[in-house]
């Protein structure tokens, strides 16, 4: 298989660990070990990335690359499970040690580099916290946690049965280099975290825009009602970064797809700045 | 580059050169009229025709394809097939047309292999119209009826003699290898060719094209695209017979087992096309599919490419149930 | 037929002076040569544009289940639009078919019921010379409108005998013959659905051919998937198609589908006398079950 000729083959992964991530177990996290050991160095990626998983038969998706650079010897892919979806649905049945294709690393990237030295604030809602979760656990790795200023998480889910990666969240939580803030729409019996919306714990927290920038990712309705606390604090549509999501065939910027006016999703994107989204929206949907 | 001349008589001569070359197309009789298909005797070949009802994407490009096949061992890519040795007698603005494509299917990141195999085996010889269509419009379209972008040799048919002129050193390189068939045309035939170019170029009218990537910019009012695309039926006829485009989806086809990957045409004006999952559709409505269509030739093509991505064929003017006129949109857009 | 216009025009702007209407779905002048294209006239002043001449080929009906279609957030107060509809004969069968399916609500149509004298046909395949009108109006059983709200009166086409008679010669044929022909019309398909969104009978919010869940037939345009769409959609046609031809005037590629629908249409007719738009059935005919139904289809397809 020669996939440097042929954008469009899929390296060969196996399903090695399946982790249910939420209450209404519609979110899973799948980690893929790659079938041949020379494809895993094809795949080096950077976080914002994201890839084409395929299942034979039933079809590609798009998904954001939820496991970090510095995680060796696998990649992992948190995927919601829809029930008119084909992929999704496929995809939740496989079990570990099936095999499926993967295809990528596809797209543009958060600008990490470019922001060394810079503090960051990390805003997450939803399933949309996967390339932000692998964004965070690069910048915590040691050797790449020096290269930056102060880093704060904000992320919410529905419930807290609904958030993703529980166990990473409370490590976080505990970390003294990372201000973690975790909030849910609304708490049940045990939680004892923050309650609220994304948009106003963005404005409790109030992180300072000085020197720093913001990477947020969420649906719209999220987005849409957390750029003005964003702004309100300082930080400009050049300095907010997010990352979209649109229906994808080739992944490569060739059917003709996912553009939002004259830019690809996926091959200009996924990551824009809030000001570049502006402007693409300006022309098209 | 030098014309030469190949005397009409000789045609079997030059049919039998170009099917030296191995598999040819061109334009044959049929019961629906003169279509683009193989090329098998010396005599197939048809020189009075308007143009070919599909665009000749589909010989690069077909409408459906097998890329991969995939079983429990992992999926094999599928090598090219299909690949056709010569194209002879594709319409300047479908050159023009297969030129654009180009850019999509190779770009500085990414090349497509089933598209840019095809093209690269391919010698493309196109031939001049000698008269226009009532739906024409190239000349507005950075083209013209013997415009020679996208061949590698242009043939001008004047009746008794066909001029070749090489376009690439890949036209010319056949020409001088063939060189005992052809003699240096007469100044009178060039003459002929000349008036015969400006002849079929003055008959075709004005379209505000050129005007158009500046003015769509300002044209995001979703009630003007609404009007525009009112009687659409949100079909696929304009985007399917279009030379230009090339939007596709992947369709995996099992039977057991085992299965293939296909790559099928799709159009941008079907309800579905950016419809997720989740059943969100970010252009869900006829005006918001008409405005991506009409961006994405006049506003999205000239950003990313510096050309529109419409070469005045008129074929969508001709197929559109509901006569839904480009030309007219575009005099809308620019009014 | 000029008269015809004339007349038309006058009802039409009566009504939206009346405000008696929202928008009528009709005809301007196409810009293509001997051609008219459908229109909305949304106020007096657009009924200008209206036109009535020999070119007026579309069915008019394909656009009602779209135009009644219910915002997915309809504002509080929300009211269907009232809707007048400028038809010929077929279009007012279908407009009949749509609102025994309920996909049209009778009390906000307004037939507006022309004289008919046959349309050209939309010359895209082979199969009609210029300026002949179509074979759905040469062989029409009715082009009068049946049940208009306002009738434009004028020279209409005299009646066609019916019969069928072009089916029943391509029945004569062997099975295989008959294959042949049907697989060689049909792989002229480039899958665009024109055939499919012309038609006014084909109004499903998600068609089965665009199902992926199960994935009734892929849009590929390979022969056999394109089989099985063709006859998916036929199917779907029986004991409801008004043989109006809109399939086949859409069709870039000129396929004659009608052909095939017609077929359809002959069994509705022979095997349960209903002929759809016209014999003021109660309810669509497989919707109904007669204890005097023919079963010869289902026990005896090549017998009659």
């Amino acid at each position: 298989m020669n996939t440097a000729a042929n954008p469009y083959v899929p390296y060969k992964v196996r399903v090695e660990k399946v982790t249910v991530e939420n209450d209404e177990k519609d979110l899973k996290t799948f980690r893929f070990a790659f079938c041949d050991k020379a494809d895993e160095q094809k795949f080096a990626h950077k976080c914002g990335q994201f890839a084409m998983l395929h299942v034979a038969g039933a079809g590609e998706i798009p998904i954001g690359i939820a496991s970090s650079p510095l995680d060796k010897g696998y990649a992992e892919f948190t995927v919601k499970r829809y029930s008119t979806g084909l992929v999704t649905t496929a995809l939740h049945d496989m079990a570990e040690g099936d095999t499926m294709g993967l295809r990528g690393p596809l797209g543009n990237s958060f600008p990490l580099e470019n922001l060394k030295g810079k503090n960051l604030l990390i805003v997450g809602g939803g399933f949309a916290f996967t390339t932000l979760r692998a964004t965070i656990r690069y910048l915590l790795n040691d050797s790449v946690r020096k290269n930056y200023g102060t880093i704060t998480v904000i992320y919410g889910a529905r419930s807290p049965g609904e958030l993703l990666y529980k166990q990473e969240l409370s490590e976080w939580q505990r970390r003294s280099d990372v201000a973690t803030h975790v909030t849910v729409d609304k708490g049940d019996a045990s939680w004892k975290g923050r309650e609220g919306f994304v948009p106003a714990v963005v404005s409790q927290v109030a992180p300072s825009s000085a020197n720093a920038h913001c990477i947020v990712c969420g649906p719209p309705i999220m987005l849409k009602f957390t750029m003005p606390p964003l702004l309100q604090l300082g930080f400009t549509p050049e300095t907010i970064i997010t990352s979209q999501e649109r229906r994808m065939s080739c992944g490569i910027g060739k059917c003709g797809r996912c553009n939002i006016g004259p830019k690809y999703v996926c091959k200009d994107g996924p990551v824009f700045t809030y000001a570049q989204m502006m402007e693409m929206e300006k022309t098209g949907s | 580059m030098q014309s030469v001349a190949l005397d009409i008589k000789n045609l079997r001569k030059f049919t039998a050169a170009l099917l030296k070359l191995g598999t040819v197309r061109g334009p044959v009789h049929s019961p629906a009229g003169v279509v683009l298909a193989d090329i098998t005797t010396q005599s197939d070949l048809a020189l009075e025709y308007e143009n070919f009802k599909l665009p000749p994407k589909r010989e690069f490009f077909p409408q459906c394809e097998e890329i991969t096949r995939f079983d429990a061992s992992g999926v094999r890519e599928v090598p090219v097939s299909g690949a056709a040795d010569v194209i002879f007698g594709v319409r300047p603005c479908d050159a023009l047309a297969l030129s654009h494509l180009d850019r999509v299917f190779t770009d500085d990141k990414y090349t497509d292999p089933y598209y840019s195999k095809r093209r690269g085996a391919a010698l493309l010889i196109s031939l001049a119209c000698n008269k226009s269509e009532a739906a024409c419009f190239c000349t507005s379209t950075g083209g013209s009826p013997s415009s020679k972008q996208g061949a590698d040799i242009i043939g001008f048919n004047l009746g008794t003699v066909l001029l070749l002129e090489p376009v690439t050193a890949r036209g010319q390189a056949f020409v001088k290898k063939n060189k005992s068939l052809f003699r240096d045309p007469s100044a009178k035939e060039l003459q002929k060719r000349e008036k015969q170019e400006a002849d079929v170029a003055g008959q075709i009218p004005g379209v505000a094209v050129q005007q158009a990537p500046a003015a769509l910019s300002g044209k995001s009012d979703p009630a003007f695209w609404e009007s525009i695309a009112e009687t659409c039926l949100s079909c696929g006829a304009c985007t399917f017979l279009c030379p230009t485009c090339h939007c596709f989806d992947f369709n995996d086809r099992t039977k057991r087992d085992a299965g293939s990957r296909l790559r099928v045409h799709d159009a941008c004006m079907f309800a579905s096309f950016v419809r997720e999952a989740s059943g969100h559709n970010p252009r869900g409505k006829k005006g918001e599919r008409m405005r991506q269509r009409v961006m994405h030739k006049f506003s999205y093509a000239p950003e990313n490419f510096n050309t529109v991505f419409c070469v005045g064929c008129g074929r969508c003017v001709t197929a559109c149930p509901s006569n839904i006129d480009i030309r007219e949109t575009l005099s809308k857009v620019t009014a | 037929m000029q008269d015809a216009e004339k007349k038309m025009k006058t009802a039409a702007k009566k009504l939206f002076d009346d405000k008696k209407v929202d928008v009528i779905v009709g005809f301007r002048k196409g810009s293509r040569a001997n051609s008219s294209r459908p229109y909305f006239a949304r106020s007096a002043a657009d009924v200008e544009n209206l036109v009535w001449n020999g070119f007026c080929t579309a069915n008019l009906a394909a656009f009602l289940p779209g135009l009644f279609e219910k915002p997915a957030r309809p504002e509080d107060g929300y009211k269907p639009p009232r809707i007048a509809v400028i038809a010929k004969g077929c279009d007012s069968r279908s407009v009949a078919g749509l609102v025994k399916e309920n996909q049209v609500p009778r009390a906000n149509v307004i037939v507006i019921g022309m004289p008919c004298n046959g349309m050209t046909a939309a010359v895209k395949g082979a199969q009609v010379k210029k300026d002949e009108i179509g074979r759905a109006c040469l062989e029409c059983v009715s082009p009068m409108v049946k049940d208009a709200d306002i009738s434009i009166t004028g020279e209409s086409r005299k009646p066609a005998k019916g019969g069928y008679a072009r089916v029943k010669a391509f029945a004569a044929k062997s099975s295989e013959e008959r294959w042949k022909a049907f697989v060689k019309e049909i792989a002229k398909c480039i899958r665009c659905n024109a055939c499919r969104e012309a038609c006014p009978n084909c109004y499903c919010k998600v068609c089965f051919a665009d199902q992926k869940k199960p994935a009734w037939v892929s849009p590929a345009n390979e022969l056999s998937e394109t089989i099985a769409f063709h006859m998916g959609r036929m199917f779907h046609q029986a004991g409801r198609c008004v043989e109006c031809d809109a399939c086949v005037n859409a069709c870039p590629m000129g396929i004659d589908l009608r052909l095939f629908t017609q077929k359809l249409a002959q069994d509705a007719h022979d095997l349960f006398g209903s002929v759809p738009g016209i014999s003021g059935d109660e309810a669509p005919m497989l919707n109904m079950f007669k204890q005097d139904d023919s079963e010869c289809f289902i026990t005896d397809p090549e017998e009659k």
